[in-house]
């Protein structure tokens, strides 16, 4: 009623029933949408797209009204309509009492007056999420680095702006003093030569330099020809490969619960080692890592399934688990991906909307779509080796038939049938049997045995009779067995007679235990039966007795004994039967023969597996990929089991678009996704590497968060900095070690740490760099640096790691290795890494696990890390065999023994002090205490 | 709350200069530092500025508790089995359930009723009606209170494992224990303040994640006891240079560092490490007295059954984390070995086995704790991350039987601290599947474990990604008051 007074008549009611002046939005009309209104259309949700909080948005109204306060034509109220409509299905709020009767005189009132809504007095602002520094362009004084396109155009706009400054020289120094201005502080003074040395060293190698590098810095102290020097180093791809890897949490076993061992892994490592060793341009770094397996680079895809991922085993043959199973398994690659190139978090949008950054859910499943023809596994690992071994196939097949033959000799000098087949059919003369059984005396590896299937085919008695497998529980065959496995119905004998040999879905009956066992069909009624098949399970047959039980023929009415249709004892032993041959029982043939047989086999097994491995080629650990992959939908929720539409691959929008089809092959998928990264004109790819780079050199990145560019990551302590760095990454082909040359070129790198009043009142962290922030060194730095100063570090590079663990994956408790010989003394990169594991000693300082992404590290201080310097097997070794060195090197003089140890391990010598306390030490208890101080110093484990 | 979250405790306590540690000087100067941080420009201090340390502090509120026990039985203990009878489920023995069954995993489910073998009979003057499997735990029936609704609602160990230890089934985020020391610290300065003591078995269902700080700093990760001798690895040193030749290394050495830290003045990490060797040094003394159950009497190595083959290991880690909390360690949590308690399987012989390994352990510490005193004051937790569903799993003969996983229902029990004695709290169906009175979440459980220890589950804060991240962040935990003493 009220309705279609409303549409009728607003004038009535709005002119006369209520004084407006009286009405005011903040006060009478907020409080009413805000407990009727603002659940459904307010910040978290805009049901129908109407969202009243915020006056802008609010006025505009929703998907199906339009102006909700006043419609603009002929001055209807659609907000009045719906408060009052009788209509339940239209009424609003849907639930509950509806307005009160004030409150609905009061907003008709407020509508009569004109709705107004004063300017300034909304709550909220509504944020477009796009609108972020990081997801601008590249900026250099004012100017677009990306519309300039081409790296020629950034460098002419890196090198000689064209704006008024032209005449001024950008650097990293006109960045870094203009900010300190701001805040009234002043660079401090170069650092002394031998702590900037050492500084980088430790940055750039991870290593601290020799006495002689040092001596020849104190003659020759140019930084640039050092710098020049430390980066042509082997030393420097190990150092930095690992700040990669931490950031992807690359490691060598699956996570989970059985945390198995990755095999063949690490050639993603020395691939990442090698990359950084030979510069090779960071944009082709990250194109390769991504669509590798198009330019020859196999071991690259290491990268995209860096992260933990479940084995099938572990997930089970439920829809919804291996579902979700395959969601994780993309969502680490999604991560992986987003995080490290593009400093997002668009794994954050996979059950919704991105709350934060302007990445829808469809965004999310977009990228998702990118890589929906990956599988987590090895693939072949093309190369010289590959070559090699496909070069090798042609004689290893010829070998191979070879022996076939031989084989194939035996079977006739013999009088053997053929081998038993996986899926073996033997018929025999028809009987009328009540059940049938088959003994299996031995399998081919003596493991309990085990059948998927066993049919038994009826022998038509009438000629419109086809056969029919009287063995399936539906046809009322019933299974019986001498045993089957523990605690487990997936071993049951039931399953011989479900009908089902689909691994996937079904299972197998196995046997308790390995040797004789049996399985029993007893049919439904007798059956005319002449042929039966079994399939193997989890083992083979190699030795059994088909029996039926037939129905009782005998004149004495006697229950009828079991008699053998059919054997296997005239059968060529299989290829893959490893019995001895002493244990196998041939009907008519030696022991002799039956060892020549044996002998052939084992022959035959080495040369196929060679044929095998030689095919396949080398295998590594990487990404693989179906060329077409299957369909990619929204999942509402993130929940598996509820597809919604199916959605393109594609990079989040607010990105742009990368052009692809929605049945796009596989590769043409990475490969756009790969260019749409590593083009100039993405905003995040050259800032997010710079920041990487920066971070490592000044313990904290110009962004802190470095793996989060979005709204909830830090703003740039230096963003005009950052910008001009990246565009100079660019302009420099995404020459890595041309960026560190201009950072370590620097006078903010080169000043010194030490502390002032004025800086710490400030900005007591240092980020705007008044010093240089002092920082500890790394757990690998920490380890790498004492067996360097022993002299013992491995420089042995590349190849399987040592293992810092008696096991290398597996569910069992690791056990930390205390001893180390001369392959456990290489650089830490080289250590098998064990996910979710802490490594003894060095784990203790905040070296990751590998469970999560970590791009930067926590630098704690611990007691247990003073514990395992003091203490442990591995420093007091190392402390002897420094001051083994230091003998060799000195002789006997204590006071040459230290100072000689001071050189090694602080690139000094000791002052008096020091000496004095030192020599008390080594006469007391041994030069090798000496040493071990030394490792446990605050000086040693310092970057000054 | 901000960052600095309380108060430093203003006692005459030995301050736990600590993994953290820092001379009394240069904790004032992170103060002074961050004071001046926030007042500056009213705004939070930037995350690099905050200085942490386990330095005791006294919550907002009076507290109940200052320090806590958790026995953790990984795998889901059967509740049906041990705490909540169903009598009634004797009479539908093995016949059809008739209900709607939660299952974990269909493929080896079957509906048939399992009624619990064992018996149940009231025990202790409140008359607690708890199986035979735990003849010990029934001694303590008084001193307890046993939750018959625990509820997690999510249906494989990890992400359960998550929700009790973490607050959320997501990971990545800090324990329990973590949580507590970065709030309160720790009121030893001696020993770490939160102790992991793990089972020689394999790890527990996610292993380290059970005791990690996740974002929180990693002074507040739990210190890992190993399950056997040695308890720490490296906590002392090699044989020949125990005793005078470790000092005087050991002087010498904070004597380099001393002379460091005068070269390189303003730099706090380096008193940090000065104070982490003092720690050090006093652990090697105070952990390894700690952790020797030697010198315990006759009397109560057998009370926690060290005596037993079966309950030696588990009987000297309790007997270890009452030594810890009595030396003011502020959170211990005991595990079981990997899946101890998942009965899939022959529940009829593993899970006895399972009871007799914890239950006088179990008993005893809470019999331990009384006689000295301390139970009052200290939280004891006995459970699991679910129970087991009221129907047969795994049905290929009697001794195979088992049942499965139940996130929706099950049992725990807690004690001292300010829980109230004696009591049952909440109930499951008429079936022991779902939680249905009384329900407690696992966020209700920790809002309470808070309040007792004087924390509103909401105040205590980690400023983190812009974001102030809780324990229970934004689950609408509450403080079940039908808990309380």
């Amino acid at each position: 009623m009220l309705r279609t007074v409303a549409l009728i008549c607003p004038f009535l009611f709005f002119g006369f029933a209520i004084d407006a002046a009286d009405v005011d939005f903040v006060n009478d009309v907020r409080p009413i949408f805000e407990r009727h209104c603002y659940e459904c259309h307010g910040a978290e949700k805009q049901k129908s797209g109407l969202r009243l909080d915020v006056k802008s948005v609010a006025v505009r109204g929703g998907e199906s009204w339009g102006a909700p306060f006043i419609a603009e034509d002929h001055g209807l109220s659609p907000l009045i309509e719906l408060v009052t409509s009788d209509d339940l299905d239209v009424r609003m709020p849907p639930e509950g009492e509806g307005l009160s009767d004030d409150e609905v005189k009061t907003l008709k009132a407020w509508v009569a007056d004109g709705a107004v809504w004063p300017d300034g007095v909304d709550t909220v602002e509504i944020v477009d999420k796009r609108d972020h520094w990081s997801f601008q362009p590249i900026q250099i004084e004012g100017q677009v680095v990306g519309e300039l396109l081409s790296q020629q155009a950034a460098s002419v706009a890196v090198k000689a702006p064209a704006t008024g400054t032209a005449s001024r020289q950008l650097s990293v120094d006109h960045f870094i003093d203009a900010r300190l201005l701001e805040s009234s502080l002043v660079r401090n003074p170069s650092a002394d030569s031998t702590e900037l040395l050492r500084r980088i060293h430790f940055d750039l190698t991870g290593l601290p330099p020799t006495p002689d590098e040092v001596a020849e810095f104190q003659d020759h102290p140019d930084v640039e020809s050092l710098v020049d020097r430390l980066l042509a180093s082997p030393r420097y791809g190990e150092r930095w490969a690992q700040h990669w890897l931490d950031v992807i949490r690359w490691a060598e076993t699956v996570g989970f619960e059985t945390n198995q061992e990755r095999r063949n892994a690490w050639p993603y490592r020395d691939w990442v080692i090698a990359a950084f060793n030979e510069d090779k341009p960071y944009d082709e770094f990250i194109f390769e890592q991504i669509a590798g397996d198009t330019v020859g680079e196999d071991a690259a895809l290491g990268f995209l399934v860096a992260g933990p991922a479940n084995l099938p085993g572990q997930i089970g043959r439920d829809e919804a688990a291996m579902r979700n199973a395959r969601q994780d398994e993309l969502d680490e690659v999604i991560s992986t991906v987003s995080q490290a190139v593009l400093g997002l978090t668009v794994e954050c949008a996979r059950c919704h909307d991105h709350k934060f950054d302007p990445i829808r859910q469809a965004d999310y499943y977009s990228m998702q779509a990118i890589f929906a023809g990956l599988n987590y596994g090895t693939r072949r690992w093309r190369g010289s080796e590959d070559d090699q071994w496909t070069g090798q196939i042609p004689d290893a097949k010829h070998e191979v038939a070879a022996l076939r033959q031989q084989r194939e000799a035996l079977r006739i000098r013999n009088q053997l049938r053929a081998s038993l087949s996986d899926v073996h059919t033997e018929s025999f003369d028809a009987v009328l049997a009540k059940s049938i059984r088959m003994k299996i005396n031995a399998t081919t590896n003596s493991a309990a045995a085990s059948l998927y299937e066993f049919e038994v085919w009826s022998a038509p008695q009438q000629p419109d009779e086809r056969p029919v497998n009287v063995a399936l529980a539906v046809n009322g065959g019933t299974p019986s067995a001498s045993s089957f496995a523990l605690a487990n119905q997936s071993r049951h004998f039931e399953n011989l007679v479900d009908g089902s040999v689909d691994k996937r879905q079904s299972y197998a009956w196995v046997a308790d235990s390995g040797g004789p066992a049996w399985i029993q069909i007893q049919f439904l009624e007798p059956k005319w039966v002449d042929r039966i098949t079994f399939h193997r399970g989890n083992s083979m047959p190699a030795d059994f007795v088909i029996e039926v039980m037939p129905v009782a023929t005998q004149p004495n009415g006697q229950t009828p004994p079991w008699f053998e249709v059919c054997h296997s004892r005239d059968r060529l032993f299989r290829t893959d039967d490893t019995r001895k041959p002493a244990t196998v029982s041939l009907t008519a043939v030696s022991l002799d023969q039956g060892k020549a047989i044996s002998d052939c086999n084992a022959e035959l097994r080495r040369a196929e597996s060679q044929v095998v491995r030689f095919s396949a080629g080398p295998q590594v650990y990487a990404a693989s990929f179906r060329a077409q992959p299957d369909s990619t939908f929204l999942l509402h929720r993130g929940d598996a089991m509820q597809r919604r539409e199916e959605v393109e691959p594609a990079v989040p929008a607010f990105l742009g678009s990368i052009g692809l089809a929605v049945d796009a092959p596989d590769v043409e998928r990475r490969v756009q996704l790969a260019k749409h990264l590593t083009n100039a004109r993405n905003p995040l790819t050259a800032r997010v590497i710079v920041n990487r780079v920066w971070q490592h050199h000044f313990g904290t990145g110009l962004v802190s968060t470095s793996s989060d560019f979005g709204r909830m990551g830090t703003k740039p302590s230096h963003p005009e900095l950052l910008d001009w760095l990246a565009a100079r990454l660019i302009a420099d082909g995404w020459s890595l070690k041309k960026l560190h040359r201009l950072i370590l070129n620097s006078e903010a790198y080169r000043q010194s740490s030490t502390a002032r009043e004025d800086g710490l009142a400030i900005d007591a962290d240092s980020r705007l760099l008044w010093r240089h922030p002092p920082r500890r060194l790394e757990a690998e730095a920490i380890r790498d640096s004492m067996l360097f100063v022993s002299g013992k570090l491995n420089l042995k590079t590349g190849g399987p790691g040592f293992s810092f663990f008696n096991q290398r994956g597996g569910l069992s408790d690791y056990r930390p290795k205390e001893s180390f010989a001369v392959d456990g003394w290489r650089r830490m990169v080289y250590a098998h890494k064990v996910r979710m594991i802490s490594v003894d000693v060095f784990g203790a300082f905040d070296c990751p696990d590998f469970g999560q992404m970590k791009p930067n590290r926590t630098r704690s201080i611990t007691p247990i890390q003073s514990l395992g310097l003091l203490n442990s097997p591995f420093v007091n070794r190392q402390a002897s065999f420094f001051a083994g060195r230091l003998v060799a090197e000195v002789g006997d003089d204590v006071d040459r023994q230290v100072d000689r140890a001071f050189e090694l391990a602080y690139s000094r010598i000791p002052v008096d002090v020091e000496r004095r306390v030192l020599r008390q030490l080594a006469t007391d208890h041994g030069l090798a205490q000496v040493c071990r101080a030394i490792f446990n110093s605050s000086e040693f484990v310092l970057i000054p | 709350m901000s960052d600095s979250h309380f108060e430093t405790a203003g006692s005459g306590r030995r301050h736990f200069l600590a993994s953290s540690a820092m001379s009394v000087s240069s904790v004032a100067l992170a103060w002074m530092l961050r004071n001046e941080g926030v007042t500056a420009d009213g705004k939070k201090p930037i995350e690099q500025n905050r200085h942490f340390d386990v330095i005791p502090k006294s919550p907002p509120s009076r507290p109940k508790a200052d320090a806590m026990i958790s026995l953790w039985m990984q795998g889901g203990p059967s509740h049906h089995d041990m705490f909540d009878p169903k009598p009634e489920m004797a009479k539908y023995d093995g016949q059809q359930f008739p209900g709607d069954i939660k299952y974990d995993n269909a493929a080896q489910a079957s509906s048939k009723v399992f009624a619990s073998p064992w018996k149940f009979q009231p025990r202790g003057e409140c008359g607690m009606e708890l199986s035979e499997l735990i003849p010990h735990t029934a001694t303590v029936a008084d001193d307890i209170c046993l939750i018959r609704s625990m509820k997690t609602g999510v249906n494989n160990h990890g992400q359960s494992i998550r929700a009790l230890q973490t607050g959320r089934i997501t990971a990545g985020r800090p324990a329990l224990g973590s949580w507590l020391t970065y709030g309160l610290g720790c009121e030893a300065d001696n020993l770490p303040a939160f102790m992991a003591l793990i089972d020689p078995g394999q790890l527990p269902v996610l292993g380290v994640e059970n005791w990690s700080n996740g974002w929180l700093p990693s002074i507040y990760q739990g210190t890992v006891i190993r399950p056997t001798e040695p308890r720490i690895l490296d906590l002392t040193p090699p044989a020949h240079l125990k005793g005078k030749a470790q000092k005087q290394a050991l002087e010498f050495l904070e004597q380099l560092n001393g002379q460091h830290v005068a070269d390189h003045p303003g730099q706090l990490d380096l008193q940090a490490r000065i104070a982490s060797y003092q720690l050090a040094a006093k652990m090697q003394t105070a952990a390894t007295e700690a952790l020797d159950v030697s010198g315990e009497t006759k009397a109560t190595q057998q009370m926690y059954g060290m005596h037993e083959k079966a309950t030696a290991d588990y009987g000297s880690r309790c007997l270890i984390a009452r030594r810890l909390i009595e030396r003011g360690v502020r959170f211990v949590q005991v595990y079981t070995a990997n899946q101890l308690w998942d009965s899939h399987g022959s529940i009829l012989s593993r899970l006895p086995a399972a009871c007799k390994k914890v239950d006088q352990p179990s008993a005893a510490l809470v019999k331990d704790l009384k006689q000295r005193g301390l139970l009052d004051s200290t939280i004891v937790h006995w459970g699991g991350e679910m129970g087991r569903l009221p129907v047969v799993q795994n049905d290929a003969g009697r001794a195979k039987i088992g049942r499965d996983h139940n996130t929706h229902g099950f049992s725990m029990w807690v004690a001292g601290g300010g829980f109230k004695a004696g009591q049952v709290h909440g109930r499951t169906d008429e079936w022991g599947h779902k939680a249905v009175e009384d329900v407690v979440n696992h966020f209700d459980y920790h809002a309470t474990l808070l309040h007792l220890f004087g924390i509103d589950h909401q105040q205590m804060t980690f400023r983190r990604s812009n974001r102030d991240q809780t324990l229970t962040d934004g689950q609408p935990g509450k403080v079940i008051s039908g808990l309380l003493s």
